[in-house]
């Protein structure tokens, strides 16, 4: 089954709306987000927010502190994941 | 902000974690089955709920159940909360073993955004803000026991609250 009508942001995992504590950018975020509901008419929709995360990749923090049961389980096949593309 | 910006769903994944969640992808448009419900009336006139997938719950809930995933690495708790309206960080538990939870924790905007979404109702941006919203735990594999189990009960109580349109913050 598929999306109806998407909002895609390029945020940190577990912070889409944006940075703690920074009510106008999630205002922001938000406003474009619920616009998406006004816009689409179709079906699997996608609208890209034209929003940046002011912060490298590296910094977010966003991972858990220990590495997830599923990545912990699937490890092996990660490595060659990667190795395949390097 | 950045007119015309696409939006690289992988960006933040490291380069192995990305080359795998690649892997199973599928390199061409979803095809299959969309629902679609036009929207009935403009924005400043809709009840509208939040649901995020994030694993908050209250404190004085059950927490969603880490230790059996531990054990079981492909099982995720099937459950569901309810949060209501004017619940902030300091009234939330937030458990989820695929992202470093500490952020919603200090500000729950940044997952479940209810008080910027109590500021919209406000503003008369959004008619009105069910007084419910829900939290599920996204770590779900095509699962038919999470559409009877967690995703049907949320359904009734959002038609109870004359719910209208949702917003989903995926985790």
């Amino acid at each position: 089954m598929g999306i109806p009508r998407t909002a895609a942001i390029e945020y940190p995992y577990g912070r889409p709306v944006g940075q703690v504590g920074d009510r106008e950018g999630q205002r922001k975020v938000l406003r474009e987000a619920l616009s998406v509901l006004e816009k689409a008419d179709n079906p699997g929709e996608v609208y890209h927010l034209p929003f940046t995360w002011p912060e490298e990749p590296k910094k977010t923090d966003w991972q858990p502190p220990e590495m997830s049961p599923l990545i912990k389980y699937y490890l092996e096949d990660i490595k060659k994941a990667r190795q395949k593309v390097s | 902000m950045e007119q015309g910006k696409i939006v690289d769903g992988f960006r933040f994944l490291p380069p192995g974690l990305k080359a795998w969640v690649r892997s199973f992808i599928p390199e061409r448009d979803f095809n299959g089955y969309i629902p679609w419900t036009p929207l009935s009336k403009p924005l400043h006139q809709i009840t509208l709920a939040i649901v995020t997938s994030a694993g908050i719950s209250l404190k004085t809930d059950p927490p969603f159940n880490m230790e059996r995933e531990k054990r079981e690495p492909l099982w995720g708790d099937r459950s569901f909360r309810r949060i209501p309206k004017g619940t902030t960080e300091n009234d939330i538990d937030v458990n989820h073993l695929h992202i470093n939870t500490k952020w919603i924790k200090q500000d729950i905007n940044v997952m479940l955004p209810l008080q910027r979404m109590a500021e919209f109702e406000k503003e008369g941006i959004i008619g009105r803000l069910a007084p419910t919203a829900y939290s599920f735990y996204g770590f779900q594999w095509e699962n038919t026991d999470f559409l009877r189990e967690a995703i049907e009960p949320i359904s009734i109580g959002m038609k109870e609250e004359g719910v209208e349109a949702v917003l989903l913050t995926p985790a």
